[in-house]
C-alpha cells in the first residue's frame, strides 16, 4: 500500500532531516541534551537507552534488531555495552549511512548491519533476531 | 521487546483527538495505551512505565539548546528549518503540558 500524503511528507522531512543532523551546532545541541552525538533525531537519552538492556538479556551471541533506528540509536548503545550482533532497519538511506559509520567507529562494523526497510514490512523470516529494541517509532 | 513509545493517553474525547492532530503532526504517535497497542499486537506486557516527565524535561532542553546555538543553526540550516524544527519541538512541549502527549518505556514478550 503507498504510504499516504501525510506519511510520504513525513518520511520527505525525515530524509532532509538526517542529511542536516550531522551538522556542528546539531551535535552539539545532542550532546548538550542526550549525553551523545550520532545524529539523532528523538528523545532517548544515554540513560534511558541503557535502562532497556533490563529487559532484552543481550550478550554477544544474541541478534538484536532496532527498528526505526535512524543512525543506529539505541541500538549502537545496547550492541556496544552487550556485544550482540546487531541490524538496524529505517526507511532514510542517509540515516543508515551514517549508522554504518557509528558502527565503524565503535569497532563493532563486523557485527552490526542496516536494512532499509519499514517496520510494517520487515523482510526477515520469524526468529531471525532475539531481541528487538525501538524509540519513538511505534504507533 | 523493549523501548520507548509516545503515545496519546488513553479514552481522550473528540475534541481532545482534533487538538493532538492539529497541535502535533508525528508521524510515530500512539493512539492510546501502549499496553493495549502490545496486547492487541499478541504480545505480552512485562513492564509499561510512564516516562513522561523526562520526555518532557528532555524536548524542554533540546528547545532551550537550540535557542543558544541559534545563531549556529541558523547559519547551516537556513531561517525556515530552523523555525520549523522549533515549531515542532514547541507544539510537542505544549502537547504535554495539555496532557496530550505522553512516553512510556514498555517492556514485552511474545504470547
Amino acid at each position: 500500500m503507498p504510504p499516504s500524503r501525510g506519511k510520504q511528507s513525513e518520511r520527505e522531512f525525515f530524509v532532509g532531516r538526517y542529511g542536516r543532523l550531522q551538522s556542528g551546532p546539531a551535535r552539539q545541541v545532542e550532546r548538550e541534551v542526550l549525553g551523545h552525538e550520532v545524529g539523532l533525531n528523538g528523545f532517548t537519552t544515554i540513560e534511558q537507552a541503557s535502562a532497556l538492556l533490563d529487559f532484552l538479556e543481550l550478550c554477544p551471541d544474541r541478534r538484536l534488531l532496532d527498528v526505526g533506528a535512524g543512525r543506529g540509536w539505541p541500538g549502537s548503545l545496547l550492541a556496544d555495552s552487550s556485544g550482540c550482533q546487531l541490524t538496524c532497519t529505517d526507511i532514510p538511506l542517509n540515516a543508515l549511512a551514517g549508522a554504518k559509520q557509528v558502527f565503524a567507529d565503535l569497532g563493532m562494523g563486523a557485527r552490526s548491519g542496516v536494512v532499509a526497510a519499514d517496520v510494517v514490512e520487515l523482510p526477515f523470516r520469524s526468529a531471525t533476531f532475539d531481541a528487538v529494541a525501538h524509540a519513538d517509532v511505534f504507533c | 521487546m523493549a523501548g520507548y513509545i509516545v503515545h496519546t493517553p488513553a479514552g481522550l474525547s473528540a475534541a481532545a483527538e482534533q487538538r493532538v492532530e492539529e497541535l502535533v503532526p508525528m508521524d510515530a504517535l500512539a493512539d492510546g495505551s501502549p499496553v493495549e497497542l502490545a496486547e492487541r499486537a499478541g504480545f505480552s506486557v512485562v513492564t509499561c512505565d510512564d516516562v513522561t516527565d523526562q520526555f518532557r524535561t528532555t524536548c524542554d532542553a533540546i528547545l532551550r539548546a537550540r535557542e543558544r546555538h541559534e545563531a549556529e543553526l541558523r547559519a547551516v540550516d537556513g531561517d525556515e528549518v530552523y523555525d520549523d524544527d522549533q515549531r515542532r519541538k514547541v507544539a510537542v512541549l505544549t502537547g504535554i503540558d495539555e496532557g496530550l502527549l505522553e512516553r512510556s518505556l514498555i517492556a514485552v514478550v511474545k504470547g
